[in-house]
């Protein structure tokens, strides 16, 4: 212990040192960049083209200027946790309460059939009534998934006033919900009420148990991260790696709304759930992590232009709280794209980054219409749809020469053949399920 | 009966009837408290039921607590939202309250204004498709009935609370209620705030904020002067398989209604905070939706249905179908087995004491009996012995009086007296050495002195010495002795005396049938065996071997008038044994006794 606060020390007063040196304090922990899958369009015909909005956030320049965390760890202890699960939750969870800070707030809620609170929300301190209670965490009971995330929930809102904190819940779960409402849509429904508290919720699925849809569905509308984990053995990695971005984050409260001129219509976000208003596209985000990028896809149709024409496209505007400065702060940027009737200056125009980016999104979508055809016993359906998107990818890649794009496209073609012979095994389907979500919200820490 | 049997008798009963009365007054006893039990049993199971009941009211009263001040927040901050730019406030506010689902507006006669019918967002088209048709076809502020009814807010419960019944244990149920106070107060504070909060908006000072706080300040004069309050109500419609739950208030003067529809699973998530933390052991509460599915619970909810405590219905106007129910699990075990348990095992007891009390009584009874026969038997061996001592005693005074006076001439007559001084002294002298021998015995102090010795001889020799008294007693003496000696180790003194004590036994009583035999032969396993016989009455059977009993006697009609202590057999039977050898009495044939006298 004494050893451990030594090191601590030398290692902020490396970092305090490393970052004077530096000097150069950016202002601002994140960047808004607006581009375009070509900066060159073709000319005199309507033509799609994809928008990326872009959010590059800075890794925090000193781990203690890290704004403090308010965190509820909900886990489950119904019987299916019992044995090594539950060891790897209890060690996982108190490696996770080391991390964290005297200033941290943590509250902890265990449920089965019920639901109980061992610690309700409070400092960390020196973290030893949290470590004596994790330690006296035993399997047992039902699972009332519901109540515990509502509970985690309660606690966190106990300092929700604290608006330097990133108030976050932790859920962990083996099995099904069977005490409470236990559908994806209900917990989705959940999960978006909660981030309009600012509250987000990070699922891991744990074994082969869970219900996947649930969980990620959860996630994806808290703006939380969504882990599936299949050996138990992985739990601390994955605590650690959930730790590692909810202690990193930058800025909270992420309002990005992107205005299009007249004669570029958006059609659609690719990946995410935003809202689209008219001229006006809009998504918000609970919160940024440092050293990561987080970026919105946004299909749009232009009008037809005379060569040599150039447009704007996208006016972006994102406001947020700056969580390492703690103010409010605002950015925009804006992108134009020009019109050539030459095919190579198209070509030669293409961004591969967000022709990428882009593909992994279609791709990800086309998965989870893939999972929902296979669970409607509509496998040929699924493994179409797959081969459809990855030949219109395909396409993509050949005409730009963009070896990303070819590359997905190319490892498209034989999950679709095996969707088609196999179906998609229990882990499979969590596995899918997983991938697409964190590939749609560009989850930093995953499993793989 | 006798005086002893009867007072024996009465012992008896003293003894049994307060045991027996003992025995069932206990056994009413242990009944009346196995009643006593079941029924305090059955009390508190009531009681406890009862309170459980009490709590259920309360959470009832607590979740329609919660859920009427989310519904007046909600309504309150609709209510206050200024006229103009009225659209962008509702997106604002749909977007930053985690209670609010969908804001609408709509006319009069239910078509929505907004969202409009061109929004392109899933949640905005998603209220239209759920709610539009049934706020077109039957807006709930037409319905006369509605308003004065949705204008309850409070909570509608004093029946449910009221029909439970109470008893002594509301106290204990306002106590545990009251340790949950605090919880639903500050639930509730928040509530309060939440339902009105815009603070995603404010909070982060973000552009919409900015034009939130523009609109204001550009929104006309006119809209800050208010309006009179409208009619307001909330009204729970079902829609593709769901519950919704909307709230509206009709604004007249503008000729439209404003509207909320809640978030029912944000909202549903808030009310476990009307639960208790804490439920006695055994009890459980469970908040239940319209399907039936349990949102919250506390304590023990048993798995599948089983019939609750109480059920009961939350606000049906705005939670429809939802209810409380509260269960407790009575032990496993049928009311009064504990009694019924106790009640065998106290009987057990009862009895087990009974049966040792007239059991130990029993035992002294025979224990007093025994004692008393002994007793008896010594009294009268005194008595006999007296009397036998007493016999020769006369006699020899009579004949030496009779020579002291010299009354006697004849010397033939006085040498006859001498000799029957001397016959009786003798007598006397065998009279003493029973009852020296016999007292030797008693305590154990006989030792035997084992020589060889001639059988045939000695029995000559003691035939001879008491042939002639036999003969005075009208005995006729047989000997059956065998020519050749026969050797055994045996004591002298104690083989004489038993074969004395069975001649003087014949002499004594069978003195009527005229002859004794005495036969002597050798065993076939080696030593000898003596045969007395007599052709006197017999022995009844009964008497068979008691005669071999100390002080025992053969009734008083066949021994009436003869004299004896009843020691003689029982001695000679104890020197038999104490040589290794055996003395039994077996009838003889064509009537008496015969005495064998085994030595080994």
């Amino acid at each position: 212990m004494k050893s451990s606060q030594v090191l601590l020390l030398l290692a902020a007063a490396l970092t305090g040192a490393v970052s004077l040196s530096a000097n150069s304090l950016p202002s601002d922990p994140v960047r808004l960049r607006v581009d375009v899958d070509r900066a060159v369009l073709p000319a005199g015909s309507t033509e799609r083209a994809v928008v990326k909005i872009g959010l590059d956030c800075i890794r925090l320049p000193r781990r203690e200027a890290r704004p403090p965390v308010n965190l509820a760890l909900v886990i489950d202890r119904s019987g299916s946790m019992a044995g090594d699960k539950i060891a790897r939750a209890r060690e996982a969870a108190l490696e996770l309460v080391r991390q964290l800070g005297p200033r941290d707030i943590v509250s902890l809620v265990a449920y089965d059939t019920g639901v109980e609170t061992l610690i309700p929300a409070q400092r960390v301190g020196d973290g030893r009534r949290l470590e004596a209670a994790i330690c006296g965490l035993e399997a047992g009971g039902n699972t009332a998934l519901y109540g515990g995330v509502s509970r985690g929930a309660a606690e966190v809102r106990r300092f929700i006033e604290e608006a330097r904190y990133v108030h976050r819940v932790i859920l962990l779960s083996d099995g099904l919900a069977n005490v409470g409402p236990s559908s994806p849509e209900e917990l989705g429904r959940l999960g978006m009420s909660l981030v309009k508290e600012g509250i987000s919720v990070t699922t891991i699925g744990l074994g082969l148990g869970f219900n996947e849809d649930l969980m990620t569905r959860l996630a994806l509308r808290s703006d939380g991260n969504t882990y599936f984990v299949e050996h138990s053995s992985d739990l601390p990695r994955i605590f650690a790696a959930e730790l590692g971005d909810v202690l990193n984050v930058v800025a909270r409260r992420v309002v990005l709304e992107i205005d299009f001129p007249e004669g570029v219509r958006p059609m659609a976000f690719v990946g995410r759930d935003g809202v689209i208003r008219g001229q006006r596209a809009e998504l918000t985000l609970n919160q940024l992590y440092g050293g990561q990028e987080k970026f919105a896809l946004v299909e749009v149709e232009l009008s037809p232009a005379r060569p040599g024409e150039e447009r704007e496209i996208a006016c972006a505007r994102v406001s947020y709280e700056d969580a390492v400065n703690d103010r409010a702060a605002s950015l925009s940027a804006r992108r134009n794209v020009s019109f050539s009737s030459s095919q190579e200056k198209v070509v030669a125009s293409a961004d591969h980054q967000v022709q990428a980016d882009y593909a992994a999104n279609v791709l990800a979508v086309a998965k989870d219409k893939a999972v929902e055809l296979v669970d409607a016993g509509r496998r040929d359906e699924a493994a179409a749809l797959l081969r459809q998107q990855a030949k219109e990818l395909r396409a993509i890649g050949d005409t730009y020469a963009n070896a990303a794009v070819s590359q997905s496209a190319a490892a498209a073609a034989p999950e679709a053949d095996r969707l088609e012979r196999e179906g998609l095994s229990n882990a499979q389907r969590k596995s899918y399920r997983a991938d697409s979500t964190q590939v749609k919200s560009q989850q930093n820490a995953s499993t793989r | 009966m006798s005086p002893v049997s009867r007072r024996i008798l009465v012992y008896w009963l003293l003894l049994l009837v307060p045991t027996l009365a003992v025995g069932a007054g206990a056994l009413l006893l242990l009944r009346r408290e196995r009643d006593r039990l079941a029924e305090s049993e059955a009390y508190a199971t009531e009681a406890r039921r009862a309170a459980v009941a009490a709590r259920a009211g309360l959470i009832v009263e607590n979740v329609e607590l919660l859920v009427g001040d989310f519904q007046a927040g909600l309504l309150e901050t609709l209510e206050a939202m200024p006229a103009a730019g009225l659209d962008a406030e509702l997106q604002a506010w749909e977007k930053a309250n985690p209670l609010v689902r969908s804001a609408f507006r709509c006319m009069l006669d239910g078509r929505i204004v907004f969202p409009p019918a061109t929004a392109a967002d899933e949640e905005a088209r998603g209220f239209r498709r759920r709610l539009g048709p049934l706020l077109e076809s039957s807006p709930p502020w037409r319905s006369p009935a509605a308003a004065p009814a949705a204008m309850t807010q409070g909570p509608g419960v004093g029946d449910a609370v009221g029909a439970a019944p109470y008893r002594n244990d509301e106290r204990e149920a306002r106590q545990l209620a009251s340790a949950n106070v605090s919880k639903i107060q500050s639930a509730r504070r928040e509530a309060q705030d939440f339902a009105k909060a815009k603070e995603f908006a404010s909070r982060s000072a973000a552009s919409e904020a900015d034009s939130y706080e523009k609109k204001l300040a550009d929104a006309p004069a006119a809209a800050a002067t208010p309006l009179p309050p409208g009619r307001r109500g909330w009204t729970a419609w079902s829609a593709d398989g769901r519950r919704h739950l909307l709230g509206w208030i009709e604004r007249a003067a503008a000729g439209e209604v404003r509207g909320v529809e809640v978030e029912l699973t944000a909202l549903a998530a808030r009310l476990g905070a009307a639960l208790p933390v804490e439920t006695g052991s055994g009890e459980g509460y469970a908040l239940r939706d319209d399907r039936g599915r349990v949102l919250h619970q506390a304590g023990l909810v048993p798995r599948g249905d089983p019939a609750p405590v109480v059920r009961l219905p939350l606000n049906r106007e705005s939670l429809p179908g939802w209810e409380v129910v509260a269960f407790l699990d009575t032990p496993a075990a049928p009311a009064g087995a504990a009694g019924s348990g106790l009640l065998a095992v106290g009987s057990l007891l009862a009895v087990i004491l009974l049966v040792a009390i007239l059991a130990g009584g029993s035992l002294l009874m025979w224990q007093a009996r025994q004692s008393e026969a002994e007793a008896a038997q010594k009294t009268s061996f005194v008595a006999n012995v007296s009397h036998e001592f007493k016999t020769p005693l006369t006699t020899i005074r009579l004949y030496a009086e009779l020579l002291e006076l010299g009354r006697v001439p004849a010397a033939e007559k006085r040498a006859e007296y001498l000799r029957t001084i001397g016959r009786e002294t003798q007598r006397l002298a065998r009279l003493v050495g029973n009852a020296l021998e016999f007292s030797r015995l008693e305590q154990g102090r006989k030792q035997f002195e084992r020589v060889p010795l001639d059988l045939g001889a000695e029995l000559t020799r003691l035939l001879d010495t008491h042939e002639p008294r036999l003969a005075e007693s009208g005995l006729r003496l047989r000997r059956d002795l065998p020519g050749a000696p026969l050797t055994v180790a045996t004591d002298r003194d104690a083989c004489e005396q038993i074969v004395l004590n069975l001649l003087d036994n014949a002499a004594k009583y069978a003195a009527a049938g005229g002859e004794v035999t005495v036969e002597l032969a050798p065993r076939p396993g080696g030593g000898a065996r003596v045969r007395v016989l007599d052709r006197g009455p017999g022995v009844p059977p009964e008497h068979r071997e008691r005669i071999f009993e100390k002080f025992h006697r053969v009734d008083n009609t066949l021994t009436a008038g003869k004299t004896g202590a009843g020691l003689g057999l029982s001695i000679a039977r104890q020197l038999a044994r104490g040589l290794g050898g055996d003395l039994r009495h077996e009838p003889r044939a064509d009537g008496g006794s015969a005495f064998i006298l085994d030595l080994p």
